[in-house]
């Protein structure tokens, strides 16, 4: 090899080098930067109070029940942001239901898009109607750089923004900026990227275009142990919720011994899922047992204790057994003495679930009727 | 270690300012200096960049090739700029407002390239730092009395000051004046330099 | 659409001079405006790379970084290109035209340097302009820094027969001329076609 060649090789090493150090630096700082997670804390429910325009306070609204967080299937959700996600970033983060109070019904979604480069996001709430409309919007997070006068997201501009959208199922960066006289288009098509993947994850979970599920056979080791602690079954099948009930009904099981067996929904801290098994004797609880809880303790703010009280099956029995629809309706929160964060938003959530489940009773027999006969156990499970 | 060259690398950024003397980076010096915060977050943001490219640039100078030189500096610096501006981005989001644009600009700042060229690729690590402290820090100092002057100024109702006109302008005045005071500043020192000699 | 054309180069060339009115650009502003010869040919070689620039880094972030979720190398390649093309220009221009070559000399490599280049790329991607805004806006920034480039040096010219106080000689009376005739042009940014 020649010298010239030689140093040529070691220039271009040299400089292969730097360059892969240098991007897998800025890669790692990257990741390092955490990605937004969605989360019903008080602050969102706050802010989705706000945009609904609830007759109670955040804190209120949070703790009541009024919001809760729906459980859409993770790969549905990966697979529906994969094809109508405009950019890498565009996406739908999770969708918030208002249950309870003038306002129930109202869906709002939170989505994010990208807006003039990379992280952070811009991440709106949307609102709509049950005819799946938009009602209105509020902004979540944007650190939009650089910000100027026409930009979208101070004041009267996004009043305007709001203006033109209401009603609408869809919005267009152009008629935005048309309409509202914003002039920083990487903002813009960022807001409409993520109102409009709202509308249609909206459209599609929420206007019957989710497929028709079937029941199927329980397989799940620790939900089949939680469900024949609380019946004579061996093997369970779990029946689709049906999708007006899917933010109160955590599942619907029968036993191979013909038993109907209903688990409630309930949102603990930060809008973690919790499903409470219910089973029923003469108007009153049974049993209990814990078909989910994933509250994460360390997500509590410091100096409040964690959770004392054990969410187990057989804690849940000892508390609630003989209770009452009426008197669980009654009370707000099943835990008395409530210490620590998590407990102020646990004790409300079995409450919850359990209420559901109650509530969900009278109708289940007829509605597990109508799949007819279902045997789920072709081969040997 | 040279203790004369650590020191005189020290002081450079006094005598050999940046802004007043060496008149490079003048690009955010002006448009930056609207306000004190606007100043002190681009200047410890082109700080940080000078300090750790310099660093880097001087631990690698054996390394690198002459030929792919500016490129690979250029690679170097362009890592830190994008380091700080994730930093900034996301924990001080209403800096990002007033002065984001203008990070990833650091990348261009003549200061930053000039010095990599003319000390840190000729000096050890401990030199090549310390310039780039006493560099940043002096570059620093300079934007931040820029900007509390503009930004008095605009204060007092003579709002021309904190615009880019205004800016030039200042900016003239006090070069011009700096470079007065430092020209005094020499003049004693080779003075006093001049009567030891002769009592020697 | 006409509009918003008019309206970016009126704006890239007066309204928003990129020197005069966003002062970027101002290391070889303050260097190269001593002679008018050399800021005509200094404007030209910026206002080509400025085109080319922002064109590449255009095609560069929108179908390889986006798409790959790599922004944020936004700063290294684009940097990174500029450098190149200059390089590239130095080598043209010693081939094609000599003259010009040496009456640049140093301040050719420097236009890598020129803030202007990298914040005309950048602004293309904040905007959200497309291929031919980015052009257009880019040409008009590079006619805005030759026209301001030309401005001082007919000034400069002109004072070097003058007798300045040793204080200001140089870069401070450049500096406050710059400032004055900033003033100046922001009397443009009454303007305005309807667009």
């Amino acid at each position: 090899m020649t010298k010239s060649m030689k140093n040529t090789l070691r220039s271009v090493a040299v400089m292969a080098v730097i360059s892969a150090v240098a991007v897998a630096l800025l890669a790692l700082a990257n990741a390092f930067f955490p990605e937004y997670k969605a989360s019903l804390d008080s602050e969102t429910a706050g802010m989705i109070a706000d945009l609904v325009g609830l007759e109670v306070s955040g804190d209120e609204a949070y703790s009541g029940g009024y919001i809760t967080m729906d459980d859409a299937d993770a790969e549905a959700l990966q697979k529906f942001n994969d094809e109508n996600g405009v950019d890498g970033n565009n996406k739908v983060l999770v969708s918030y239901f208002i249950a309870k109070g003038e306002k129930t019904g109202i869906r709002v979604v939170e989505s994010q898009a990208q807006g003039y480069g990379g992280n952070p996001v811009i991440i709106v709430l949307t609102s709509f109607d049950k005819e799946n409309k938009i009602i209105s919007a509020s902004v979540k997070q944007q650190r939009e750089n650089p910000t100027g006068p026409n930009n979208i997201f101070n004041a009267d501009y996004f009043a305007a923004f709001l203006e033109y959208a209401g009603g609408k199922t869809a919005v267009s960066a152009g008629d935005i900026l048309a309409a509202t006289g914003a002039t920083n288009k990487a903002s813009v098509n960022g807001l409409s990227n993520a109102v409009n993947i709202a509308a249609a994850y909206i459209a599609e979970f929420y206007g019957g275009g989710i497929p028709e599920a079937a029941p199927e056979a329980v397989t799940d080791a620790a939900l089949i142990a939680a469900l024949k602690s609380v019946s004579a079954g061996e093997r369970f099948t779990s029946y689709p919720v049906p999708s007006e009930s899917k933010n109160a009904v955590y599942g619907i099981y029968v036993s191979d011994a013909g038993e109907i067996i209903v688990a409630g929904k309930g949102s603990g801290w930060q809008g973690a899922v919790l499903g409470l098994i219910v089973t029923v004797k003469d108007g009153a609880i049974e049993a209990v047992a814990v078909a989910e809880e994933n509250e994460a303790l360390s997500d509590i703010p410091d100096g409040k204790p964690a959770k004392d009280f054990e969410l187990t099956g057989a804690n849940l029995t000892s508390i609630l057994s003989g209770m009452t629809l009426e008197q669980i309706k009654a009370t707000d929160n099943v835990l008395t003495g409530t210490t620590g964060a998590t407990l102020r938003a646990t004790g409300p959530a079995i409450k919850h679930a359990v209420e559901n489940a109650l509530e969900f009773y009278p109708q289940a027999a007829e509605y597990v009727g109508g799949f007819g006969e279902v045997n789920v156990w072709t081969q040997e499970n | 270690m040279d203790a004369g060259k650590l020191k005189s690398a020290a002081l450079s950024g006094i005598l050999n300012n940046p802004v007043f003397v060496l008149v490079l980076g003048m690009c955010p010096t002006i448009s930056q200096s609207t306000s004190v915060t606007n100043a002190l977050g681009l200047g410890l943001a082109t700080a940080f960049v000078l300090v750790f490219s310099n660093l880097f640039i001087s631990l690698l100078r054996k390394v690198i090739p002459d030929k792919v030189r500016l490129p690979a500096y250029i690679v170097i610096i362009a890592t830190f700029v994008t380091l700080v501006q994730m930093f900034i981005t996301s924990f001080l989001p209403s800096l990002n407002d007033s002065i984001g644009a203008f990070i990833p600009l650091i990348v261009v700042n003549c200061i930053i390239l000039g010095r990599a060229e003319a000390f840190a690729s000729k000096n050890d690590v401990l030199s090549a730092t310390v310039d780039g402290l006493s560099m940043g820090l002096g570059f620093v100092l300079s934007i931040v009395l820029l900007g509390a002057i503009r930004q008095a100024l605009g204060a007092a109702g003579l709002t021309v000051f904190t615009k880019t006109a205004g800016g030039f302008i200042v900016l003239g005045f006090m070069m011009a004046l700096f470079n007065a005071l430092l020209g005094r500043y020499k003049e004693y020192r080779n003075g006093k330099l001049r009567a030891l000699k002769r009592e020697a | 659409m006409a509009g918003e054309i008019i309206t970016i180069i009126v704006a890239g060339i007066l309204t928003n001079n990129i020197v005069l009115n966003q002062s970027i650009g101002i290391c070889p502003f303050l260097g190269v405006s001593k002679k008018i010869n050399s800021s005509v040919g200094m404007g030209m070689a910026v206002t080509f790379v400025l085109a080319v620039s922002a064109v590449v880094c255009f095609f560069i972030y929108h179908y390889i970084l986006v798409p790959l979720g790599m922004e944020y190398l936004q700063t290294i390649t684009f940097i990174l290109i500029i450098a190149s093309l200059v390089q590239l220009l130095d080598i043209v221009l010693k081939k094609t035209s000599p003259a010009l070559y040496t009456s640049l000399g140093v301040y050719l490599a420097l236009i890598t340097t020129n803030c202007a280049v990298l914040f005309t790329a950048n602004y293309g991607i904040t905007q959200q302009y497309d291929l031919l805004y980015t052009f257009v806006n880019a040409v008009c920034v590079g006619l805005g820094f030759t026209l301001a480039l030309i401005l001082m040096a007919g000034i400069r010219e002109r004072l070097e027969r003058a007798d300045i106080p040793k204080l200001f000689r140089g870069f401070p009376i450049a500096l406050i001329i710059a400032g004055i005739m900033s003033l100046a042009f922001t009397g443009f940014t009454g303007l305005s076609f309807g667009g």
